[in-house]
């Protein structure tokens, strides 16, 4: 079979001539040729708006410069970003961006990581000509989570454009004309849709700023973690901030085949429970805290005097957790394993393909993977059979997730049935009261795994901070000391050497480690990706 | 003198008036070692405690008594504890044959010199034990430079103090002061400094080398060593080591002011062959002044000179002042057999 | 070879070796240089050092001590809580935590502003970096504190210097 060729371009950039794909826009097909031009309006999610103008360059085609976000390459465009002509648009529009720009850039939240400040850096004027008053526009809450700060606003439509096509919810328009033009919703229709928190994300300057984060940080301040969302089966990719070792925020990072540039607000508020004063953060006993290894001993001693083990596993656990209990479960015989899922929230699509997912739990396919597919059904029910008729005495249970209630009324019933319960647990709640162990667990953020997602992609999420003043040992640590001190385990491994022994038993797992699942993931199956893909222009 | 006491009484009233004495003297060194380094820097030196500060080495006593007394792990706990007691006993010991006055010493031993010389070079046992004891590498190498200093340097000393032997034909100390003197201004001429002057030198470098004194102070060297053989000692132990060095710059003193300054005696006063107790305090006092002149130049040199380095240190014990001294032996030798005294004769 | 390994280390011996005697006798000259000149001091002793507690130095005109933190007109601190002092710092001794202004024409002031004073340089990277004006650097030297919590400043301590 003939090769389809995609049609090329030969054009000229800066004098050199170039080849690129048909059809691109001349600033898509110079940074593909490593020549960065700046932009504010530009986003490659959404539709191109052309009105900041700062991506003005020189074209052999036009007497006056084009706006290279908008304008095409063809065949034969001689093109110059560097030459006087286009330096000075820019210079000129730079300048005209800063006349009403306030410089309040000390107290502003963006500041570290505005585009306007970068590009005034680089091409914008030192002093202002512009001797006026500046204009003074409305700095209001638009709805529970986003103020706007209107004088900072330069009116580039990114955040109405995102309302318009990716949330499709329309709450954001530009009032106003001229130089007070400026950002705003519908009288008595706030901005409060759930994906409203990325419109602060690619709000070139400090415009729109998010509640949640004002003034919490300076952003060159924080630490930044590739990670993935825990808070449903979609496994949005985020980046976790960090500073000082406490999380400050969450943002989406591309990955267009799970989440194209976005994330939903559940996920990116969603992890203030990480915090909570409830949070168990030591192992205990009946007669108080233990030691990690007098933990382990306890645990051990449970385990010898257990004529049957259960357990009841979550699907918040990583792959290589689950792995562990896998091979805790399979040393002593007899044993069952179960697992809980969390109430079903509501699901949700969005008109550019941005999905969430019902299934508010991070890695039910991988469970299902490790343990085969009855896990959650068939093996769940029949573990809840054997709890009812009393045949289990001892359980160990697990729930990684941010409801106090643990697994849920029915499976808390269900568990008190077994006389000897250990318990890993982010929260106090009532489903530990007489517990013969308690053992801290560890949240999404704080595992370093892999999930799999709804569409059977294994990611990598990442420990981003660790809490507790000692930080506890998590599950992975945990569950490796307990096949140590069993005798079955000779080393403890990392969450990659974990995997290693993962991939050796399980199939959907062969031949992967943690070093090729890179940072958008890598699909399981043959199955087609469950589209995210396709958003934006 | 006709004291009618039974002489052990007399000489153990003697050993305990000066040795109370020499003890007394310590603080009052270490109050203008302070001072004359505070004038020699433009500063002002002590002015806290007391009256001008006097009060000072007081509270630097205090300070020591009550700092806690460590022994480092792993130390040779015995030998550790002797090394301080090894430097301060022989530099009191050997002050017992120094003449501070006409015959006034603690004991009056035939072998006046030779007692000194050897008592005064068991100190360097003293450095060595405590270096090598602290189980410390800085102390170890103080002790072994104290050892290897002491030793060489006490060649020249030695050579230096027989070449005045020579000349006296006595090791009675009392004697060689009597044969300094002379009669008038120019009886000065017959002090062994200038029938020797050689040797003179020769003695003085070696006894800052002896009591490890800058500029020959390598055995402490808190440039590279922290603090030399004493690295590890605190309080009392220390406050130990620190007196015996300056009782040994004491008793070298008075060696010096005896073999070459006249020792009690001045050209301008006759030495009185029954001396009464009134001659014997004026005998004192020219002693004491002649003890401070020279400890004010020991102070002096030590403000003013930096330290050797260790291997020039070497090379002038043994290649210069070994073969000087030696040299010089052997011209007072060949004079004496021409039957004259070095340089000037004999008025 | 042999007389070549010895000729090395003789040239070595020459060259490294110092203390030759021509120049034994040569530095005599210095030291008793060195002897007169310390004995000058002694005896024309005019004291560079002062009694410190009793008399005190000036210090010169820019002189970096103590900080503080301004207020203005209307006596609210200056600060803005903007971080760019303790993003200047090189020592990391300045820790804010910013909270939201109760004035209208200010968003942003420091809820905690704590400078600790045993880790600062004094290097005046802070009144540097400042662009409100708000944290500067006192003359003040003589700073002691018997605890190392005293030496810690918070906001109101900062202000009140």
């Amino acid at each position: 079979m003939p090769d389809i060729k995609t049609p090329t371009t030969r054009w000229t950039l800066n004098g050199q001539e170039v080849e690129n794909t048909s059809g691109m826009t001349i600033l898509e097909a110079a940074s593909e040729h490593g020549v960065e031009i700046p932009c504010f309006c530009y986003h490659p999610g959404l539709s191109i708006a052309g009105n900041c103008r700062i991506c003005m360059v020189e074209s052999n085609r036009s007497p006056k410069p084009v706006i290279s976000c908008s304008e095409r390459i063809a065949d034969g465009l001689e093109i110059e970003t560097e030459s006087e002509v286009a330096v000075d648009a820019r210079n000129s529009v730079m300048e005209f961006q800063l006349i009403n720009h306030p410089l309040d850039c000390p107290v502003c939240d963006k500041s570290g990581e505005c585009v306007l400040q970068d590009h005034s850096y680089s091409h914008g004027p030192d002093r202002s000509r512009f001797i006026e008053d500046k204009n003074i526009r409305h700095t209001k809450e638009l709805g529970p989570t986003i103020s706007i700060w209107g004088n900072r606003c330069i009116v580039c439509t990114r955040c109405t454009r995102f309302c318009d096509e990716i949330s499709g919810t329309s709450e954001l328009c530009i009032v106003e004309r001229g130089d007070r033009s400026v950002v705003d919703v519908f009288p008595g229709i706030p901005i409060d849709n759930q994906l409203a928190g990325n419109t602060v994300d690619i709000c070139p300057v400090g415009a729109l700023i998010s509640h949640d984060f004002k003034f919490e940080a300076r952003v060159w301040n924080m630490e930044r973690k590739d990670s993935i969302c825990g808070g449903c089966s979609r496994g949005c990719n985020i980046e976790v901030e960090t500073l000082d070792g406490f999380v400050k925020r969450l943002m989406p990072r591309e990955n267009q085949d799970v989440n194209d540039w976005w994330m939903c607000d559940e996920g990116r508020y969603g992890w203030r429970h990480l915090y909570s004063d409830d949070r168990v953060l030591e192992a205990r006993g009946p007669s108080g805290p233990l030691d990690s290894s007098r933990s382990i001993t306890a645990f051990i001693e449970i385990l010898d005097n257990s004529p049957r083990v259960a357990f009841l596993i979550d699907p918040f656990l990583t792959c290589e957790e689950l792995h562990l209990v896998h091979a805790l479960a399979a040393s002593s015989s007899d044993s069952l394993v179960g697992g809980w899922l969390p109430e079903q929230g509501a699901a949700a699509e969005f008109p550019a393909g941005f999905k969430i997912s019902a299934d508010k739990h991070p890695n039910r396919n991988g469970a299902e993977q490790v343990f085969g597919h009855q896990v959650f059904g068939e093996d769940a029910s029949h573990l809840q059979r054997a709890l009812d008729d009393g045949s289990i005495e001892t359980i160990v249970a697990f729930c990684g997730g941010p409801d106090p209630d643990g697994p849920g009324q029915e499976w808390s019933a269900a568990l008190v049935k077994a006389s000897t319960r250990i318990l890993f647990s982010v929260l106090e709640g009532n489903w530990l009261d007489g517990a013969a162990l308690v053992f801290p667990a560890t949240a999404p953020l704080e595992k370093e795994g892999t999930w799999v997602s709804e569409d059977d992609r294994l990611q990598r999420t990442r420990s981003c901070w660790k809490p507790g003043e000692t930080p506890f040992p998590g599950e992975l640590v945990l569950l490796q000391s307990l096949q140590s001190a069993l005798g079955t385990r000779s080393r403890s491994l990392s969450a990659a050497g974990i995997f290693r022994e993962l991939s050796e038993v399980c199939a959907p797992f062969a031949g992967h480690n943690h070093s090729d699942i890179g940072s958008s993931g890598l699909l399981l199956s043959d199955r087609p990706a469950g589209v995210g893909a396709g958003g934006g222009a | 003198m006709d004291m009618q006491l039974p002489p052990l009484a007399l000489a153990v009233i003697k050993a305990i008036i000066i040795f109370a004495v020499i003890l007394q003297i310590v603080p009052a060194l270490v109050y203008f070692e302070r001072r004359i380094s505070a004038w020699i820097q433009d500063r002002i030196g002590p002015n806290r405690v007391g009256p001008a500060g006097l009060l000072q080495p007081l509270a630097d006593v205090i300070k020591l008594a009550f700092k806690e007394d460590l022994t480092p792990q792993g130390a040779d706990k015995w030998i550790y504890r002797l090394g301080p007691f090894l430097v301060y006993a022989p530099a009191v010991l050997a002050f017992a044959v120094i003449p501070v006055g006409i015959d006034l010493q603690v004991a009056s031993l035939g072998v006046g010199v030779i007692f000194l010389l050897t008592v005064s070079g068991f100190s360097v046992y003293g450095l060595a034990f405590g270096g090598w004891a602290s189980n410390n590498k800085y102390s170890l190498l103080g002790g072994l430079r104290a050892s290897a200093q002491m030793i060489s340097y006490e060649v020249a000393l030695g050579l230096s103090i027989i070449a005045i032997l020579m000349t006296a034909q006595t090791v009675d100390l009392n004697e060689i002061i009597r044969q300094q003197w002379a009669a008038g201004t120019l009886g000065l001429m017959q002090w062994n400094l200038f029938q020797q002057p050689i040797a003179a030198v020769i003695f003085v470098v070696a006894a800052f080398a002896e009591t490890n004194r800058l500029p020959f102070d390598l055995a402490e060297c808190e440039a590279e060593l922290v603090g030399g053989f004493h690295t590890e000692y605190s309080g009392l132990k220390f406050a130990t080591f620190f007196m015996g060095e300056y009782v040994a710059m004491i008793t070298m003193s008075g060696l010096m002011i005896t073999l070459f300054l006249g020792g009690w005696s001045v050209p301008w006063i006759e030495i009185p062959t029954k001396p009464t107790v009134w001659d014997i305090s004026i005998s004192v006092a020219i002693f004491s002044l002649k003890l401070v002149a020279l400890l004010f130049i020991f102070i002096w040199t030590r403000w003013t000179l930096p330290r050797f380095r260790y291997d020039q240190l070497m090379n002038i014990g043994w290649k210069v002042f070994i073969p000087i001294s030696l040299l010089n032996l052997g011209l007072t030798a060949v004079a004496g057999v021409l039957g004259w005294k070095w340089l000037i004769p004999l008025p | 070879m042999a007389n070549q390994e010895d000729a090395k280390e003789q040239e070595l011996e020459r060259t490294t070796s110092t203390t030759e005697p021509r120049q034994n006798a040569k530095f005599a000259v210095p030291v008793a240089k060195g002897l007169i000149n310390t004995l000058k001091h002694i005896f024309r002793n005019e004291p560079n050092t002062i009694h410190y507690p009793e008399e005190r130095r000036t210090p010169y005109p820019g002189y970096r001590g103590e900080h503080r933190l301004k207020r203005d007109e209307l006596g609210r601190e200056k600060c803005t809580a903007c971080f760019l002092c303790a993003t200047a710092c090189p020592a990391f001794c300045i820790e804010i935590i910013a909270e939201e202004a109760p004035w209208d024409d200010r968003e942003k002031r420091p809820r905690l502003f704590n400078i600790d004073m045993m880790r600062c340089i004094y290097c005046g990277m802070c009144e540097e970096a400042c662009p409100c004006d708000a944290i500067e650097l006192t003359p003040v030297y003589n700073i002691p504190s018997l605890t190392r919590a005293e030496k810690i400043y918070n906001k109101e301590k900062l202000l009140s210097l």
